[in-house]
């Protein structure tokens, strides 16, 4: 068998933040670089989806002197409920600053006071204000990235290549398998070391905030070459995303707006109760509420809460203000792709998929388990516990970014890499096989759908032994019965079918792995909410799950969490 | 009322067909449709072979999205069609054609020592669409 193969130092998957700070720092430790973006580098993937809030504890050059990173730190391990492994949080914690200074002389711009300090927002679970304010949001800061590494030198982006499986050779990672959308084939891309850095998995659910190409990859492909994957339970969910009309279903709109400096509106049930206290409860608590409301049958017509702004004590023109400063992107596409001006008029909003906390198993270094296999950002786990504060998203995947970079091209300067020709066959075969033809064809995008419809039924926010027994069930029942019907045209270049059935194979092999960390975690904690064990348990419980292959099998094991300055209360 | 919204939708492979071509598709909907919506329907319900970007970053900010609809560059994912209309909706002129409404938003290949972008597919030239509405 034939295949193309390309050859580099360090493979970078995943064309946002993570990817490109990876990317730039390998370049800057000497290495080759190819980035493989399944879309379009910079345009696509969650960065350029992201808001404007990066958490940065710059102190005296901030909003308050008092900030640090040691009170950066404590904020991140407490809201994380004591789950976040405190070495990594302690490089997140030390180096945001650094990152935010890379990004500036990069171009991009931050909103700043008239003396030069970085103007920064309180938002929930902040000791003191410190989101700093990116212009344009996260789409400036994934194109700013996307530019500095088209002036890098030795870093080749590929672009339209949905990387499916990491290649091995004796228990070292020697490369990466993608479909090249624009050769329209399966590449080979041989390198000494390899960065995940692929996003979340939250387009595994019906109902996601995310783009619907976040479909998890990086996990299912490290679990299948031998790495570990930790507390993939941990979804986050935010709790306001607009659930109708169906044009803008999945934009945020930011409840931490509806705090008291800003509109001061609230949440409302079916029977007009506000829902929220004041101040604010964080991400987990407000996701609680809102779902409770929903599922004892006081939600809106299409299944949501009011979001409301029209009975706050502010003048409207006040809070248009806000929003036009605040979120103008997101308020704008609301009125251009729905008609409604939220000032105006409440809308519907329910809780939907937003961060994958659990992930790929790395230390402070961004290695993974698997020797050559690094991770960073979103895929990456686990620094933010049972639940991540706001600001947290972009600030973990620009310090991780960058710290997985450097470390990859530390290793492949003393490695080389040999691809093993009958595992490139192997999956080369196994992603053509969707191109024979078969008896009662299913197509790609269905694969996908039914995946999403069972995460989106059972592992929903609130959880059980008996639904995520039945979610596993019906992952099993897809496996054997959906998946050997799954066929793609064949139309050569750009074919969507085709990408959609190998994600959606991918998504069988994680939605398994998800559901079963879920059954095995016996309480409730963060973004974890078992009805059948409602209490958090310290006493067991803090501890990470993990799962890797063994033996051709699921193999579920737990490991502590790592302390290294703040024990949790009643822990010696 | 379900009324039906009728796209008319450029097709082209650079690779294996002499000339671009258009095809005809009727879609049921209820409610004003965005294009990108539209063409997500099309792909899933009648035509899987169609090849369009299905990418939405909800605040009409990446262009990822972008094409011409009635003959003038938009966002697909923030401009509607209403039942009853019907809509042509063609690749970008800017970039060459991947292959249907997909153009190559920027690829880079290797290369000794630098980093370049280079053009895949076919610049194609687009006439004039007919019915079109501005």
């Amino acid at each position: 068998m034939n295949v193309q193969t390309r050859e580099t130092d360090v493979a970078v998957i995943g064309g946002g933040a993570a990817g490109l700070f990876a990317a730039i720092y390998a370049a800057k430790g000497g290495a080759s670089v190819m980035l493989l973006e399944k879309g379009v580098t910079g345009r696509y993937g969650a960065t350029s989806c992201a808001l404007w809030s990066i958490q940065a504890p710059f102190g005296p050059r901030g909003m308050d002197a008092r900030d640090s990173p040691e009170v950066m730190f404590r904020d991140i391990v407490t809201n994380g409920r004591f789950l976040g492994d405190q070495n990594i949080i302690e490089v997140i914690t030390k180096t945001a600053c650094d990152r935010i200074l890379d990004l500036e002389s990069y171009g991009l711009k931050f909103r700043k006071l008239e003396d030069g300090r970085f103007y920064q927002t309180p938002f929930p679970g902040q000791t003191y204000p410190r989101s700093v304010f990116v212009y344009e949001n996260g789409y400036a800061m994934s194109m700013a990235l996307a530019r500095e590494v088209q002036r890098t030198p030795d870093v080749w982006v590929v672009n339209d290549f949905s990387a499916f499986a990491i290649l091995t050779n004796r228990g070292r990672t020697v490369g990466v398998l993608g479909l090249d959308m624009g050769e329209g084939q399966p590449v080979a891309v041989k390198a000494k070391a390899t960065v995940l850095a692929t996003g979340g998995y939250t387009a595994m659910w019906d109902f996601t905030d995310n783009p619907p190409n976040l479909t998890g990859d990086s996990l299912a492909m490290a679990y299948r070459a031998g790495a570990d994957l930790i507390d993939l339970q941990f979804c986050d969910f935010y709790g306001t995303d607009v659930v109708w009309p169906p044009s803008v279903r999945g934009t945020v709109v930011l409840y931490e707006l509806l705090a008291e400096q800003f509109t001061d509106g609230n949440l409302y049930n079916s029977e007009g109760k506000a829902i929220f206290p004041k101040p604010l409860p964080v991400r987990d608590e407000a996701l609680r509420m809102i779902y409770d409301e929903i599922r004892k049958g006081r939600g809106t017509p299409h299944g949501g809460v009011w979001y409301d702004v029209t009975k706050s004590r502010k003048s409207k023109a006040e809070i248009r203000k806000i929003y036009e400063d605040m979120t103008p992107r997101h308020y704008n596409f609301i009125k251009e792709a729905a008609g409604i001006d939220l000032v105006e008029k409440p809308l519907e909003v329910a809780p939907a998929t937003h961060y994958q906390s659990g992930g790929v198993s790395i230390n402070e270094r961004c290695e993974t388990t698997l020797r050559g296999l690094y991770a960073a950002g979103e895929c990456s786990s686990n620094f933010q516990g049972g639940n991540r504060v706001a600001g947290m998203g972009l600030c973990a995947a620009i310090t991780l970014g960058a710290q997985a970079g450097k470390h990859a091209a530390k290793y492949a300067a003393k490695k080389s890499a040999r691809l093993d020709r009958t595992q490139v066959e192997y999956w080369v075969k196994k992603a053509n096989s969707f191109l024979r033809p078969k008896k009662r064809e299913a197509a790609g995008h269905q694969l996908k759908d039914r995946v999403r419809k069972t995460m989106g039924t059972y592992m929903a926010p609130i959880r059980s032994r008996r639904g995520l027994e039945r979610g596993n069930a019906e992952i099993q029942k897809i496996r054997a019965k959906l998946l050997p019907r799954v066929h793609v045209p064949d139309v050569g270049t750009y074919n969507v079918e085709w990408a959609e059935a190998i994600e959606g194979m991918l998504m069988l092999e994680t939605a398994g792995l998800a559901i079963g960390c879920a059954l095995r975690r016996t309480e409730s904690r963060g973004h974890h909410f078992r009805e059948d064990y409602p209490q958090r348990d310290d006493k067991n419980w803090l501890k990470h799950i993990v799962v890797k292959l063994k033996a051709g099998r699921q193999s579920y094991s737990t490991r502590p969490v790592i302390y290294t300055k703040i024990k949790p209360p009643g822990v010696k | 009322m379900v009324q039906k919204i009728t796209a008319k939708v450029f097709r082209f492979d650079p690779a294996r067909d002499p000339a671009p071509y258009y095809r005809i598709y009727k879609l049921p909907v209820e409610e004003p449709t965005t294009v990108l919506t539209i063409l997500k329907r099309i792909h899933e319900e009648k035509d899987h072979t169609l090849a369009y970007r299905d990418h939405i970053c909800y605040k009409g900010i990446c262009v990822a999205c972008e094409a011409r609809v009635n003959g003038k560059t938009v966002r697909t994912c923030s401009t509607l069609v209403k039942p009853g209309e019907t809509v042509l909706i063609e690749p970008v002129t800017t970039n060459p054609v991947i292959r249907d409404v997909v153009t190559d938003l920027g690829r880079t290949v290797e290369r000794e020592g630098i980093s370049f972008l280079i053009r895949r597919g076919a610049l194609v030239q687009i006439r004039k669409p007919s019915g079109s509405k501005d």
